[in-house]
């Protein structure tokens, strides 16, 4: 298992430097000039000059990327050219809050959508499978910015319940200060989160469900709360595993609508804007850093299913 | 949207007669906020009440991020300017006077410049304004500008060739609250004074220096650093590396010596910036609020939803989730009434401006067409003003005919400005088209029939059989842009014209329509919407010499008309009794001549809670919240 985990890392690395290099150059093939995105159009040619040469784009691209590694490996992510303040700080900053927002949502998914997908499994073309089945096929369908406004126009604006933004601290203990302010946003990712949770989980569970060994315990007699818990649930958990697994990375990503409805300057806007408005060192540090909790992000489930399924052996 | 400007007006009018009508402090609140009857009020409004929070709506992911006013292009925008520095840092002079263009000399440290040698020398004398390190604000502290400036123009995002500080020859303080400037030629008065001047503001001598660690100087010190080109380069090096410590900016010693009506207490790494009242702020407005502070918002969606779930009004006595000063997004426009139910004031606000689409003089495929002034005007006989103001602009919008727009009321537009050279005529366009060899195909490709530069020939450089096609590229995000732009395509399929709509965003718009020569890669692009006006900010003179002048840096079109020059350069050196004839004249050349297309200029709806007082939009975006004040009940 180390050995497997060491050549996990090291792939990692590689692919890490392979997202940099691919994002550095597709950035550098936009066309236009860089200094004007940045300056506008009224800059002088001597302003546009100094741009360059403060920030290197007068250099070789290969040098320039070059330097880019080398402040990444001191750990040095670059200075915006839009927010005055390093990326390292940005992101620093944000991802806690992301971690909270759409950590919570994810876990709180999970909570609902593993025994809601069994007792799917269990209720098979019932009236409660059917119920449920609609309810996540409508929520899965519905964009996400559609039911965070259905939700701010119903519980915010209609009936003054709950606040329309996140609450707007600097700092995770802020944000958890603020648990009403909470509910909007976490609500929002839960359920689209529930919706397609519950669907691979009831389908696993459905397979699980018909597995000869889950007949054996059932024929000796062990009570039905134990042959969920103990063999359906485990054996159901591994696709779910994967799901999570690839939901790692969209802890910083898929925030993006939320933050941007209620009003949480997180990661995935940060980097949105920072596309939109050519700011190429939040774009490169937020690219390595999405390329690395993606990495890991599999790494983790990986290690979860030899966890999960005894049978399975990394050498 | 008459009624939002009627509004606005009524509110002047009340606010003297609550001011006659109230208690002592109401006559002392009213008195101080607005001697000529400024800002907004309502029938039946509360006495002014002291104190109390007004919280001020930032613009979309756009928070404060340089606190040094002498600010590069990289971090110009009006969050950093007009509703953060100015706050802190007065500038010399206030432009914006209670909703018109001129100065008000009431909010400003110098009295109206004097002009004297035909033109050549500027006298300003400064009133007396002190800075919170107990210093008086002094001619040295002009000349500590006009140094760092000197010696830094690449860093600068207001430094235009030729322009200030190249058009300065020498500066002297004959006394402590007397500069003089010589100038190296003479030029228009109201020129220099709105475009120059207003590039100006007094910094502490408490700045001069080039590292934390050595005592702040004193303003009567010899040969301090920015006395010198190289010492001037190093202390700007040093603020603005200062500048780049964005979280330390409430606590430093740099910047909390200010000499405008607040101080920063506080501005987050997400942008809420929290202002106190400055103690020892000498100005002529002391502020009224015991806070002021500006809410960042990562869209106009979550700004809308606080300010529909919030209250409508503030004041000390009230707590809880509040916009005091907001704005309504364009795609929200159908809720004014909603919001006029909550008790918002809404006021429509048109900065001073023009608005139009960028055709590319020199695209070596569409540049011959775009030069024949006949297709000019018949392509701006195919833009419908008046029905995307309604149709797309929620009403807010004001059209552009002229250089010198008409709206929002300023001294220097003409009656022509109000008047349409070019209405919209679909016939027009048609008529024109043809008279000029095209044949015309509806909903089809209408092509040069009859090549050549005689007058009733296409023009010189379009082949036979030339088709009338472009691509427009145009900024995503703004609904009356996506609105006017898939019309205008609409109506120019009627005479045969496809326009291929390239949405993009506002940093591609940015960075690709640049002026290019014709020959090179850069100039492929043909036709351009900013999705943003032309906003007479800094230069707050409405001359052309930065848009329309051959070679300016705002002439990305590469147009290039030497009658237009002559009469731009008439505007920036004509004496003063005839500045306002060579600025008509210019305006009448360029409203006819198109070296654009004019558009719409969008205007914004500003939201105001319902016990609010002393807000008047400012024609340059200026915000002075030293000059708002709650009122009871």
């Amino acid at each position: 298992m180390a050995g497997y985990l060491l050549r996990r890392v090291a792939q990692a690395a590689i692919v890490v430097l392979g997202v940099t290099a691919v994002t550095f150059i597709l950035e550098h093939l936009i066309p236009g000039s860089l200094a004007r995105a940045i300056l506008g159009t009224r800059a002088s040619a001597a302003e546009v000059a100094a741009f360059n040469r403060a920030n290197g784009l007068d250099h070789p691209l290969i040098e320039q990327y070059l330097v880019f590694l080398g402040r990444l490996a001191r750990g040095d992510l670059g200075h915006s050219y839009r927010l005055n303040q390093s990326v390292d700080s940005l992101v620093l900053r944000q991802v806690p809050n992301d971690v909270v927002l759409v950590g919570t949502a994810l876990l709180l998914a999970l909570a609902i959508a593993i025994p809601l997908g069994i007792m799917q499994a269990v209720n098979r073309n019932r009236a409660v499978d059917h119920a449920a089945t609609s309810a996540a096929f409508a929520l899965y369908s519905m964009p996400s910015y559609w039911l965070a406004i259905l939700l701010i126009a119903g519980l915010s604006i209609g009936v003054h319940a709950l606040p329309p933004e996140a609450p707007q601290a600097a700092s995770v203990g802020g944000l958890l200060a603020d648990p009403r302010a909470l509910v909007l946003p976490v609500l929002t990712l839960t359920l689209v989160n529930v919706a397609l949770f519950s669907r691979y989980m009831r389908s696993s569970a459905i397979a699980t469900l018909a597995e000869d060994y889950v007949r054996v315990a059932r024929a000796k007699g062990l009570p039905t709360r134990l042959v969920l818990g103990r063999h359906v649930l485990r054996n159901s958990l591994i696709s779910v595993t994967t799901l999570v697994g690839l939901s790692f990375p969209a802890v910083l990503t898929s925030g993006l609508v939320v933050e941007y409805v209620f009003n949480v300057p997180g990661v995935g806007l940060t980097y949105y804007t920072a596309a939109v408005n050519a700011d190429y060192p939040v774009e490169l540090g937020i690219t390595v850093l999405v390329g690395i909790v993606t990495v890991l992000g599999n790494l983790l489930a990986d290690v979860a299913y030899a966890i999960l399924d005894p049978r399975v052996r990394y050498d | 949207m008459t009624s939002d400007i009627s509004a606005v007006s009524r509110f002047r009018g009340h606010r003297g007669r609550t001011a006659a009508l109230g208690a002592a402090l109401a006559l002392i609140l009213a008195a101080c906020a607005s001697p000529g009857g400024s800002g907004s009020g309502s029938p039946g409004a509360g006495p002014p009440v002291r104190g109390g929070t007004a919280y001020f709506a930032e613009q979309p992911l756009t928070p404060p991020t340089y606190i040094f006013p002498l600010v590069s292009g990289q971090y110009f925008t009006v969050t950093n300017t007009s509703d953060f520095q100015t706050l802190l840092y007065r500038p010399l002079y206030w432009y914006g006077d209670r909703g018109d263009t001129s100065v008000d000399y009431r909010l400003s440290i110098g009295n109206p410049p004097v002009y004297s040698d035909g033109g050549r020398v500027v006298t300003i004398t400064l009133k007396h304004y002190a800075w919170s390190d107990g210093e008086t604000v002094s001619a040295r502290d002009v000349g500590f500008w006009i140094n760092l400036v000197k010696a830094n123009r690449a860093a600068w995002a207001n430094y235009v060739p030729g322009g200030f500080p190249d058009n300065v020859v020498s500066w002297r303080a004959p006394g402590p609250a007397t500069l003089q400037l010589r100038l190296n030629a003479s030029y228009n008065p109201f020129w220099f004074t709105y475009n120059e001047l207003s590039q100006i503001t007094p910094l502490p001598i408490a700045w001069d220096r080039t590292s934390l660690t050595a005592p702040a100087p004193s303003p009567t010190a010899a040969n301090l650093p920015d006395t010198t080109p190289a010492g001037a380069r190093a202390v700007y090096a040093f603020l603005n590396g200062q500048a780049t410590k964005v979280a330390s900016y409430a606590t430093s010693p740099i910047w909390s010596v200010v000499d405008g009506p607040w101080k920063l207490a506080g501005l987050t790494s997400d942008g809420t910036a929290t202002f106190v009242p400055n103690p020892s702020y000498s100005g002529p407005q002391k502020p009224h609020l015991a806070r002021f502070v500006e809410l960042p918002f990562t869209s106009a969606a979550a700004e809308f939803a606080v300010l529909r779930a919030g209250q409508a009004s503030g004041g000390p006595a009230t707590s809880g989730q509040q916009i005091s000063v907001g704005y309504v997004p364009s795609n929200d426009l159908p809720q004014q009434p909603a919001l006029r139910s909550q008790g918002y004031q809404l006021v429509r606000d048109v900065p001073f401006g023009f608005d139009y689409l960028e055709p590319n003089f020199n695209n070596p495929k569409v540049g011959p067409v775009f030069r024949q002034l006949y297709f000019r005007q018949a392509f701006q006989h195919l833009i419908d003003q008046t029905g995307w103001i309604h149709a797309y602009y929620g009403g807010l919008g004001v059209p552009t005919y002229s250089p010198v727009p008409a709206q929002p009321p300023n001294p220097y537009a003409n009656a022509n400005a109000s008047v349409d050279p070019y209405p919209f005529s679909v016939p027009a366009a048609r008529a024109l088209l043809a008279a000029h060899g095209w044949t015309i195909v509806p909903d089809g490709h209408s092509t040069c029939a009859r090549p050549g530069p005689a007058a009733n020939q296409c023009g010189p450089g379009i082949r036979a059989g030339q088709a009338l096609d472009f691509t427009l590229m145009y900024p995503s995000g703004l609904p009356y842009a996506d609105g006017s732009m898939t019309d205008l395509q609409s109506v120019a399929r009627q005479v045969g014209i496809e326009i291929a709509l390239d949405r993009v965003t506002a940093g591609t718009i940015t960075a690709t329509i640049l002026s290019c020569a014709p020959s090179s890669a850069a100039c492929s692009w043909e036709l351009g919407n900013y999705g943003a006006a032309w906003l007479f900010q800094p230069d707050h003179y409405p001359s052309g010499d930065e848009i329309f002048q051959t070679g300016a840096q705002g002439n990305v079109s590469n147009f290039s008309d030497p009658a237009i020059d002559k009469l731009i350069i008439a505007t920036t050196r004509a004496p003063a009794a005839g500045a306002q004839a060579a600025l008509d004249a210019y305006a009448d050349q360029v409203r006819l001549q198109l070296p654009d297309f004019w558009q719409p200029s969008p205007g914004t709806l500003v939201t105001v809670s319902s016990n609010l007082r002393g807000f008047v939009p400012n024609a340059y975006d200026f915000i002075s919240p030293e000059e708002w004040y709650f009122t009871r009940g």
